[in-house]
Order: structure tokens, then sequence, then C-alpha cells
């Protein structure tokens, strides 16, 4: 009898242990391209090293505390519509490679690497600080679009309602826009930086913008690709540059060189105004393509693509001409 | 040389090829007369003939043409034939003015890249200088621009890390290419070039004397500092030259001036000669190769002249041992 009061008391005091870890949420596993990582609790110490995090962290509501900063925006490394959704909170900046030891020392409880380039070797060493999120399984390094990023966090953070607000929000916005402009569906197009001239593949975030609008990728710019998000194209041609839409990336170094081009008098798409020009904080919001930025860009697209769109030289397309792009 | 005239054929067809063909297929011959003041027809084809491959041909002749002439120079000057204009420092001295340039005050136009690039060059060229002034021996030139190199291409590292535009603007440039080259660029390179062809040709005979050793040369009556002075300035000038149309090329000098050794030239200024002949064959050939292996898109410069310069010197090589050379 004795026996059966200690192993009564043992499971009493088992129990004790078990009780608090009940009431914790229950860990989450998330795959990527390196495994499962298991994040057993809420985190509350985020450090977001993908390139566009802040952005989609704040798209969520959650303020990370350190993020990456990319390129351009203000003092807070962030372009306007992330920056608006700091509020007083000033979270830690990191710039430049990634430095495992200077992220340990954050010590962070989740570490967030979906869009960040960060290699295996480097995971398997941020795994011994805390659990990390890395790219989405069976596709690239930087293939994660925000819907991955929004709903992936929202899982970790227990946040799977707000996430799936968010994401039904922007989609929304894109279903929207696309049954507002009929015009756009099946419509060809090509994002270019005119440098080179850069070719952005289908691959590209940029592009893949316009494709959930309903364009295309123009069949032969499509045809010269051979992986990878973009290819330097031969000057002599013109056909990959002769789509019903031809949107031109100006990074902050303008568009000159596509102005120079001595064949744009012979390309349709100049003689028919189809060019328009994404400035750099249009080209930042599409470049981040983050629930943030995206918002902004779909405020911005349907009137600069529409004008270029109708094919009617007369119609002002008034990004190109205020890039020195006009016909 | 006249053993070296036997190529010029094949170089003018070389160019001939450059010209008629490209992405946009061959070109008419009939349009070739636009390039003589012939009345231009207004077609795309001819633009793409005048305006695009004939700049492109004198981009890569005028890159060719330099980086072989600095890399017969550097050779006869440091005695040493694995020497090329790159273990210099200079190009890397350019490399760092221009993406200073990026971080400093953004994306500039290729033609703004001149005087920076100019600047750069000379400054690791008079740092080397001096260095090869102290120790008078061969070797410190070599070392102290592998020195050099490296110190610089770790500042370039921290800059386009430190900073993305200077990243964007250093990716668009260290591409190393001829296809895209407009007209300032252009005019700017082949003057720049064609001043470090003339100091080259100046200093080619006290170039000879100084071949023979320190000694032989101050008994030949040549000047040591004097000709290592014009020597390295001319190596600047036609490193600056090469890199302002094509970004940095590698191989080019160090590939051209044994080619040219292996099919004849002797003198310095055969040499010189035929090492600018034989880098602007290489990187016209190059050019080509790559529009046709990969038509439609541009590849590195650099990737078609190690597929043409690798396998010809590798003949030359194994022609010369067979022979008992």
């Amino acid at each position: 009898m004795r026996h059966h009061w200690i192993i009564a008391a043992l499971i009493a005091a088992l129990g004790q242990f078990a009780a608090p870890a009940a009431a914790r949420a229950e860990a989450v596993f998330v795959e990527h391209i390196w495994g499962t990582t298991r994040v057993p609790e809420v985190p509350r110490r985020v450090v977001s090293l993908s390139y566009n995090g802040a952005d989609n962290w704040l798209a969520l509501g959650v303020t990370p505390y350190a993020y990456r900063v990319w390129y351009g925006g203000d003092e807070t490394g962030l372009w306007p519509w992330a920056a608006s959704e700091l509020g007083a909170e000033e979270p830690l900046q990191l710039r430049g490679e990634i430095d495992i030891e200077a992220v340990a020392r954050l010590e962070p409880d989740l570490i967030e690497a979906m869009y960040s380039g960060l290699t295996r070797a480097e995971y398997r060493a941020l795994s011994r600080v805390a659990p990390v999120l890395g790219p989405p399984p069976g596709r690239g390094d930087f293939a994660a679009t925000w819907t991955d990023m929004v709903v992936t966090f929202g899982r970790v953070m227990r946040r799977e309602a707000a996430a799936r607000a968010v994401v039904s929000r922007i989609e929304g916005a894109f279903a929207r826009t696309r049954a507002a402009h009929p015009a756009w569906q099946g419509a060809t197009a090509v994002v270019a930086l005119p440098d080179g001239p850069l070719i952005l593949t289908g691959e590209d975030g940029r592009m893949q913008v316009l494709m959930q609008l309903g364009f295309t990728l123009h069949p032969p710019a499509e045809a010269l690709s051979h992986g990878g998000f973009f290819y330097r194209m031969d000057p002599e041609l013109t056909a990959p540059l002769e789509s019903d839409l031809l949107m031109w990336l100006d990074l902050g170094g303008g568009v000159g060189a596509a102005a120079r081009n001595p064949l744009r008098s012979a390309m349709r798409s100049v003689a028919e105004g189809r060019e328009v020009v994404a400035d750099p904080l249009l080209s930042a919001a599409l470049s981040y393509a983050s629930a943030l930025s995206l918002s902004y860009a779909l405020e911005r697209l349907p009137g600069m693509l529409d004008a270029a769109l109708d094919g009617d030289p007369k119609t002002v397309v008034a990004s190109a001409l205020a890039a020195g792009l006009a016909p | 040389m006249s053993r070296g005239l036997v190529w010029a054929p094949a170089f003018l067809l070389l160019c001939l090829g450059a010209l008629l063909y490209g992405a946009r297929g061959a070109a008419d011959l009939r349009d070739l007369t636009a390039l003589f003041g012939g009345p231009l027809p207004g077609d795309a084809d001819a633009i793409v003939l005048v305006q695009l491959r004939l700049p492109r041909l004198l981009a890569a002749l005028v890159a060719g043409g330099a980086l072989g002439a600095a890399g017969a120079i550097i050779q006869t000057l440091s005695r040493n034939p694995l020497a090329d204009p790159g273990l210099l420092g200079v190009n890397s001295g350019a490399a760092f003015a221009i993406v200073l340039t990026f971080w400093a005050f953004g994306p500039q136009p290729p033609a703004a890249l001149a005087l920076p690039g100019l600047l750069g060059a000379s400054l690791a060229a008079g740092f080397v200088w001096i260095l090869a002034m102290r120790v008078s021996h061969p070797m410190t030139l070599i070392l102290g621009g592998v020195a050099l190199t490296a110190v610089l291409g770790a500042g370039v590292r921290a800059l386009i890390l430190a900073d993305s535009v200077a990243l964007d603007g250093f990716r668009q440039w260290a591409v190393g290419s001829v296809a895209v080259v407009e007209a300032p660029t252009l005019a700017l390179a082949s003057a720049i070039g064609a001043a470090g062809l003339c100091l080259a040709l100046l200093s080619a005979r006290s170039l000879d004397a100084l071949s023979l050793g320190d000694d032989m040369a101050r008994a030949l009556g040549a000047s040591l500092i004097g000709t290592r002075a014009a020597a390295l300035a001319a190596t600047a000038l036609l490193s600056t030259a090469a890199v302002l149309v094509a970004g940095p090329l590698m191989f080019i000098g160090l590939v051209a001036p044994h080619i040219a050794r292996m099919t004849g030239a002797q003198s310095s200024l055969g040499l010189l000669g035929a090492s600018c002949a034989w880098g602007a064959s290489l990187v016209i050939a190059a050019d080509l190769i790559g529009r046709s292996l990969f038509p439609g898109v541009v590849i590195q410069a650099g990737l078609g002249v190690a597929l043409v310069g690798g396998p010809l010197l590798i003949w030359l090589v194994c022609r010369d041992v067979r022979d008992g050379v």
C-alpha cells in the first residue's frame, strides 16, 4: 500500500509540472528549405533578418526587436509605408551582412530569415541561438512572398486570425484592381532596369506583381530567360521590349540609359506610348513586395498603367514624361 | 613585324564579322555603305550597324588593344612573364575610385567615371612606382601591386556592403562587357588609350635596354627612373581606357603578350604592336563568341575571353613544346 501512495504522490507531482505547460501555447512547427523548426512558445523578442522583414512583421502588428535594413528609406531604414507603422518604437537596425555573433548578443527567442539569403551554415549556427525560420521549402532563397511570410508569422505568434485578415485585405485589393481593369487581363508586360537593359523574369517579385494584376510576361522577353531573376538583354534587340506595357524601374539613378537607346524610334511600345516609369518610391514598393508596400503600389499603379495601355500615343503617360521618356 | 602582318587579313575578317553578325541576325552588306558616309537607311538594321555594332567593335578594339599593350609593358618592365596589368593594382585603383564615386555621389553615367577612374589608376600606379623606386628589384613592382590590389579589393567590398546604391552601380560596371558603350565614353577612352599608347611607344626603346638588366640599361644610357615612370604612366592610362569601356577584364593583359611572342614578336616595339593587335582580336572574338553562344543576352566578356584565349594559349604552348622551342 505504501508503494501505491508513493506512486500517487509521484503522479500528483508530475501533474504539477504538466499543468502550467498545458496552459502555455502548444509548440508550432514550421517547415523550411533546411528542415523543420520548432517554435515552443510565443516569441517575445523577434530578430528579423529578411530584407523586407520589418514590413511584413509590422503588417501583422508585431514590432520586431531588431530588423534588417535593405536599402534607402529614412533614418529608420524603412520606407514611408513601414516607417509610419513603427509609431514611437525604435527597434534595433541590422545593416550589411548577417553577423552571427551580433544576432546572438541580441538574445532573440525567434530569428526570422525567410527572405534573407541566409546560408545553411549560418542557419545551423543561428539555430543554436534561437529557433530560425528559413525560406519556404521547395523554392529558392528569395522566393518567399509576402503571403508566405505573413501567414508563417501569424502561426508562430499564434495570431492566425490577424494574419488571415491581412492576407484577405490585400488579396481583396488585388482582386478589386483586377476586376476594375479588364483591359489588363492577358495584356503582355515587361519590367526592366534601364542600364543593360536588365529584363526581369517571371521569377522576380516585381514582375509577379504585374502578373497578379492579370498581365502575362511578354513571350519574346520570356524566351530569352534561362532561369534566375533577370538577364542582360543584347542591346540590338527590340522585340523583348515591345510589349503592351513596358515598365522601367528607376532605382535612383534615373532612366537615361533607356532614353538614349538608339533603337527607341523603331519600338512599338515607344511609338504607342506604352512605357511607364516607376519612380524610386514606387520601385521600392514593388521591390519590397511586402504586405505594406504593395498596398501603396496598388494605389499608384492603376492610373499610371491605364494611361500607357490605351495604345494611344496622345495620352500623356505622366510618369514617362517626368522621367524624360515621352515619345 | 613582317611575320605578324600575316595575321592582318584574319584581323580584318574578324572585325567585319563583328559588324555583320549579331543578336538581330546578319546585317545586309549594303548597310555597310552607311559606315562610309553613304546614305543612311533609316531602318533599324542600319541603326544597329552604325550605332550599336560599330561602337561595340571599337570598344572591344580599345579595351583589348589597351590591355594587350599594358600587359606587354608590365611584363617587360617587371621581367616577369606572369605579370598582368591587373596585378599592379591599377585596375583595383580604378575600381575603388569608381565605387567611391558611386558611394559619395550616387549612380553616375559611364562617362562621368572617367576622371575618378583615371585618378584611382594613377594613384595606384604612383604608389607602386614609389615602392619600386625605393627597392630597385623587379619583384617589388609585382609584390607591391599584389598587396595594393588586395587592400583596394577589400575597400571595394567594404563600400558595396555599406551601401546598396554603390553596390548597384558597381554591379553594372563590374559585368565587364563591351555590349553597351555610349559615344562620349568611347571617345574619352580612345583619347586616354591613345595617350597611353604614345607614351608606351616612346619608352619602348628604353624598355628594351631595361630588359637587359639595370646595369646594362645604365651602360646603354637609359634613364631607369624615367623609363619606369613613363612605362607605369602608360600602363595606368591604358588600363583606365580599358576599364572605362569594358569594366574589369582579366587575362587579356597576361595572354596577349605571350601570343604575340609566340607568333614572332621580339623587340619591345614589335611586342607592343603585336600585343595590342592580339589583345584587340581576343576581345572582339570573345564578344562574337558570347553573342553566338548566348544569342540575345549579354554575358560577361571575361567568360568569352577565357573561352577564346585559354585554348589559343594552350595550343601555342603545345606547338612550342612539340617544336622544341
